[in-house]
């Protein structure tokens, strides 16, 4: 016991100076660190791994080592971590979480592009989770994402080159031809398929390629988003296409129940990007609308979506509650095309803030 | 066998960040205590609050205290390395559910282990045996930070991290604390072993 303990401390220590340099930003020193805190925890769990009597330590050993793999990217020694805590008992706690990072270790593997080369304004977009078999994901969990993805894609193009949010009307045809969307055939690695953004040479912009920008910009705001970092709010100045990035994003993210992960690959070799969203990004709230002039907390309603007008100075919609009773909804700027039209005539959950007779709108979900 | 952990804030005024830095129990040492003490002035400070201010403690215990800390005369390097706003108030937030566990429970950080983008504090008595730095006969510190966050973000992440709680069917008794570093407050609950 007093070598497994001197292992794991030694493995701690060295885990700590890590996460110390990863949050400061020395991402090398992090790396270093945390492949000599795998490497000592690794030989803890190796120590207990036939101690089938030592819970919940065989169990916890195992997953902070299966963890420290993937910080290190060792991602197939995570696997052999993981299922090797899961042989054992551990309580179901722990049990969960060895799935959760078995689950993690296997979904960067899927994020990898086998036998594809991405070329510029190309990303691979990849699904995972409990709903999603080797090359068959259920239509509606791919179609809807796919949509929004577009959305949001297009959205980000028409924000990059300083146009104001269009609340109606259509794309532009200039727009449309730069940044028009391609997929590919889909891939059994999970799910995924690759995204390509425009078919023309971009003759408009010699030095700069709009796809490319783009490409990174969307990927750069999801990986704010699953941080819930308050960085967002400055990256994305204009309210309308705040609200509009936030309500497609999590829309794109993971439900947490069929599906677990929604992974982005851009780039090749070296230079590959890797961005994944989970479930957290599913849960980023919406910005405050103009707190005055709310009267109280949160509400929550729901029902059916059956009445939108948009030609009021403020678009407004109304949900038939159960009993027939109507709520109005108040939307605000840059909710109304891409995240509450598509839900006409469904059952969803409203979630706002009280002002006067009407709710101002927050978060809008399909039951 | 700990069966559960009792949190009582009634009896402290204040919690001091630089006690962070003389170590807690056999979990945190002195170096990774200092830099919780930082992200957690940090995130106190990048929220406009002030050495001496109030954070309320609600949750099983309503209660309120000071929380002191040294103002660093370089203010700005400290800020400029902890750029990343969520990932000082994590930090924080495991400083100050660290200090309210020393003073406020009869438990003590025993240990620690690698777990998702962070550390699983885990808990013991102060007598507790030598095996317990393995995970014998603990209680875990669950904590979750936020930089600014409205009431009902406060509660949406207590409920999710309780909600974790339950789902684990209670094998371990447990301590919840979700730190707001707007106001400030700590939402701290307490979760039997069945």
């Amino acid at each position: 016991m007093k070598k497994i303990e001197s292992l794991h401390l030694e493995a701690m220590s060295y885990a700590e100076i890590a996460a110390l340099a990863q949050a400061t930003g020395d991402i090398k020193a992090a790396l270093e660190n945390w492949h000599t805190a795998f490497t000592l925890e690794c030989k803890a769990a190796d120590l207990v791994s036939d101690r089938h009597d030592l819970e919940p330590t065989r169990g916890i050993l195992h997953r902070s080592a299966a963890t420290l793999a993937i910080d290190c990217g060792e991602l197939r020694a995570a696997e052999k971590l993981a299922a090797r805590g899961l042989v054992g008992e551990p309580p179901e706690v722990i049990a969960e979480e060895l799935r959760d990072v078995f689950d993690q270790a296997m979904f960067h593997r899927h994020l990898e592009v086998h036998g594809v080369e991405l070329v510029q304004r190309e990303m691979q977009m990849s699904l995972s989770g409990p709903g999603v078999g080797k090359g068959l994901a259920k239509g509606k969990d791919f179609i809807s994402r796919i949509s929004n993805l577009e959305k949001i894609l297009f959205r980000t193009a028409e924000r990059t080159l300083r146009q104001p949010f269009r609340t109606s009307g259509r794309r532009s045809t200039e727009t449309c031809e730069l940044v028009d969307l391609y997929l590919s055939t889909a891939r059994p690695s999970s799910y995924a398929v690759t995204v390509r953004l425009g078919r023309t040479q971009q003759l408009g912009f010699p030095e700069v390629d709009l796809a490319e920008v783009v490409l990174d910009e969307v990927l750069d705001c999801f990986e704010l988003m699953e941080r819930n970092s308050d960085d967002l709010g400055s990256r994305i100045d204009d309210p309308a296409y705040l609200r509009n990035f936030i309500g497609l994003a999590k829309l794109i993210a993971p439900d947490g129940d069929n599906l677990t992960r929604v992974g982005f690959t851009k780039g090749n070799g070296e230079e590959t990007r890797v961005v994944t969203l989970t479930s957290r990004t599913a849960r980023v709230e919406f910005l405050p609308t103009q707190d005055e002039d709310d009267e109280g907390g949160e509400v929550i309603v729901e029902g059916l979506l059956k009445y939108a007008d948009s030609l009021k100075k403020q678009s407004e919609i109304r949900i038939v509650g159960e009993n027939g009773e109507q709520h109005k909804i108040i939307v605000p700027e840059g909710m109304m095309d891409d995240i509450v039209r598509p839900l006409w005539d469904v059952e969803v959950r409203v979630s706002g803030r009280k002002r006067a007779d009407k709710l101002m709108l927050t978060d809008i979900r399909p039951i | 066998m700990m069966k559960t952990i009792e949190f009582d804030p009634t009896s402290i005024s204040g919690l001091d960040l630089a006690d962070l830095c003389k170590g807690i129990g056999k979990g945190i040492s002195k170096a990774v205590g200092s830099c919780l003490a930082e992200a957690a002035s940090v995130s106190l400070e990048r929220q406009n609050h002030s050495p001496g201010g109030t954070m309320d403690i609600v949750g099983d215990a309503p209660h309120s205290v000071e929380v002191h800390w040294d103002v660093d005369p370089d203010k700005e390097r400290i800020i400029s390395s902890w750029m990343d706003a969520d990932v000082a108030a994590e930090w924080g937030a495991c400083g100050i559910a660290a200090l309210l566990v020393e003073y406020c429970t009869d438990c003590t950080i025993v240990a620690r282990s690698r777990k998702g983008t962070g550390f699983d504090y885990w808990l013991g008595r102060e007598d507790a045996t030598p095996e317990s730095v393995l995970f014998q006969d603990v209680g875990r510190l669950e904590v979750s930070g936020i930089n600014k966050g409205r009431s009902s973000s406060v509660a949406q992440r207590v409920k999710k991290k309780e909600q974790q709680v339950l789902a684990y069917g209670k094998t371990m008794p447990s301590l919840v604390a979700v730190i707001e570093f707007g106001k400030p407050l700590a939402h701290v609950t307490s979760h039997e072993k069945d």
